[in-house]
């Protein structure tokens, strides 16, 4: 029961995580392949302000804004610069957060990371178990509510035009750049809340759990559901972490398994772009231009 | 060794690890000029040929040039197989830019995991021997035979490469589909069969660098998306179609990340590449030495 806790906990967590991405990869038309730089900053915020006395939500919202900033700072060559361009800058992004993980012992524990943290209290209740499965749970339906909200609103609408013909909504006077660099920060704001709630539920962080390999994860949890309709990563999610859970009965080597288990991965991308470039849910074509 | 001796030796051997840099980014870059593709799958290509060297050196036994050969069979066979088998149909269906890029990331973490199973994790290193005695003895300034063979290996590769393109009925060919894919296409250029030279050549260009990379620090798999996110922003710094770009962008990278190494702690130096890589996209996207797009 606790392990079904936890693995529900988990999927919760990529639910916020790949929903947020949505809002660029399948709304937006932006790639990034940055979002686990964006989560392992909500989670290290929340490990490093525990230790002050400012309480749990308020390093959550440290974590939120200093996401939101350098979500910013991603978005900047996005105004000029799209494609490929944008993908390299922000796998630059997740390397250099890596790199700074790995190296500012001080601040982050260097390889190790960093230890106890301490449940979520609500309330003067601390959170454990199906408790915080249920405070996860309320989080991701909200997350989801609100993103389904604003991604129908004009805003929205915004968003998908920008992608679909950027050049027409210059045209019509809109303010493209608002638009993706706004768009850019509440993703990231979004994903260091996932990760501060995963500091909370693991109890530790080290930057083995923040690197590229979980940005590709995530954005192939997008993909796989179909990015452009948010519940689509919201089943991509839930199947992308139970999928391991069941290969995890499979006879092989400790190393081998998890080798094996990001080589599924990378041929899963594959096979979605030549079978099913929308997704397992989407509609229509996919064409994210970035 | 005193601090400004210590500064000069980190700019050799940025020179060094620059010359790789060049020769992985050239590659990279060919399949992006003539066939539009963001060849991330490129590092598995690297890989493939550095292993298939490995593999053929010490568990074939085999002497180092038909190693080498078994090395460019490697890489060559990965990369036009995934230029027919994936970029192919995937251009004939009208897939946009993101889902090649998507699709060559997907090939890429694939390829590198199967190697990660066949080899290890910690991949392959081999000893460069008597390759590592200075070309001047005595001199504070170190450079060994193995550092002036990587520089020499790469001016030639380059030279090579300048004189395929410029000279060359294929290299005309390849720079008409660069410049113009409709235009050239008129002309009666096969496309197809050029842009399958143009990986086949792209991989080959794989071999020098893995193999140096193979008897230098060792070439280790889950390096391959680093090793081509170097050689995307040497690619970017250089410009779009510029040799020249390309080699002075790599050994700009080179020689900034070891020099970093001069100061700080040596994990800080990909900080460099990528805050250079930051700036220049700021202010001019087209790169270095490319033309205004």
């Amino acid at each position: 029961m606790a392990y079904l806790a936890h693995l529900l906990t988990i999927a919760n967590i990529y639910i916020v995580l790949a929903v947020s991405l949505d809002l660029l990869v399948g709304y937006t038309g932006l790639i990034s392949l940055a979002h686990a730089a964006f989560f392992a900053i909500g989670a290290y915020s929340t490990a490093i302000l525990q230790k002050s006395d400012i309480g749990p939500f308020a390093a959550m919202a440290t974590g939120m804004a200093v996401a939101a900033l350098l979500s910013v700072l991603a978005a900047l060559p996005s105004l000029r610069v799209r494609g490929v361009y944008l993908l390299i800058v922000t796998i630059a992004l997740q390397i250099v957060t890596t790199v700074v993980l790995l190296n500012w012992g001080e601040l982050t524990g260097g390889p190790g990371g960093i230890a106890r943290i301490p449940p979520l209290v609500v309330f003067g209740q601390p959170l454990h178990g199906l408790a915080f499965t249920a405070l996860t749970s309320v989080v991701a339906a909200a997350v989801f509510a609100v993103c389904w909200r604003l991604m129908h609103s004009p805003f929205g609408t915004l968003l998908q035009a920008v992608r679909d013909d950027e050049l027409s909504c210059l045209m019509l006077g809109k303010n493209v750049a608002l638009a993706k660099i706004s768009v850019f920060a509440f993703s990231g704001a979004l994903a260091a809340m996932a990760g501060s709630l995963y500091a909370h539920h693991t109890s530790y962080v080290d930057p083995s759990g923040f690197d590229v390999i979980v940005s590709i994860l995530i954005l192939l949890m997008v993909m796989l559901g179909g990015a452009g309709t948010l519940y689509g990563p919201v089943v991509g999610a839930i199947t992308l972490t139970l999928l391991p859970e069941v290969l995890r009965f499979m006879p092989a080597p400790p190393g081998v398994a998890a080798a094996s288990k990001q080589l599924v991965y990378g041929l899963l991308l594959v096979i979605i772009i030549f079978f099913r470039p929308q997704g397992l849910l989407g509609k229509g074509r996919f064409h994210a231009r970035g | 060794m005193t601090s400004s001796m210590l500064l000069l030796n980190l700019i050799v051997d940025g020179v060094t690890l620059g010359c790789i840099y060049s020769l992985i980014a050239i590659g990279f870059s060919l399949l992006w000029w003539i066939a539009g593709i963001v060849h991330i799958a490129h590092g598995a290509t690297m890989l493939a040929g550095g292993f298939a060297l490995f593999a053929a050196l010490e568990m074939g036994g085999a002497g180092l040039s038909v190693a080498l050969l078994a090395g460019l069979l490697g890489a060559v066979a990965l990369g036009v197989i995934v230029e027919i088998f994936m970029y192919r149909p995937l251009l004939n269906r009208g897939t946009d830019e993101m889902g090649i890029l998507t699709a060559s990331l997907g090939a890429l973490i694939f390829f590198e995991y199967a190697i990660t199973i066949a080899f290890g994790p910690e991949g392959a290193t081999l000893d460069a021997g008597g390759l590592r005695t200075p070309v001047i003895q005595g001199l504070p300034l170190v450079f060994d035979r193995f550092s002036a063979l990587i520089v020499c290996v790469t001016l030639l590769t380059f030279l090579a490469l300048w004189f395929l393109l410029a000279k060359t009925q294929i290299g005309r060919e390849m720079r008409a589909i660069a410049s113009n894919l409709d235009l050239a296409e008129v002309l009666g250029i096969n496309i197809r069969l050029v842009q399958v030279y143009a990986a086949a050549i792209a991989a080959a260009l794989c071999l020098p660098p893995a193999a140096f990379l193979l008897f230098n620090t060792g070439l280790v798999p889950s390096e391959a998306l680093h090793v081509v996110l170097v050689a995307s922003v040497v690619a970017i710094l250089g410009g779009r179609g510029s040799l020249l770009g390309a080699l002075v962008a790599g050994l700009l990278i080179g020689v900034a990340e070891s020099a970093m190494t001069w100061r700080f702690a040596a994990g800080w130096r990909q900080l460099i590449t990528f805050s250079l890589l930051y700036v220049l996209l700021l202010v001019r996207p087209q790169g270095l030495f490319g033309e205004r797009v």
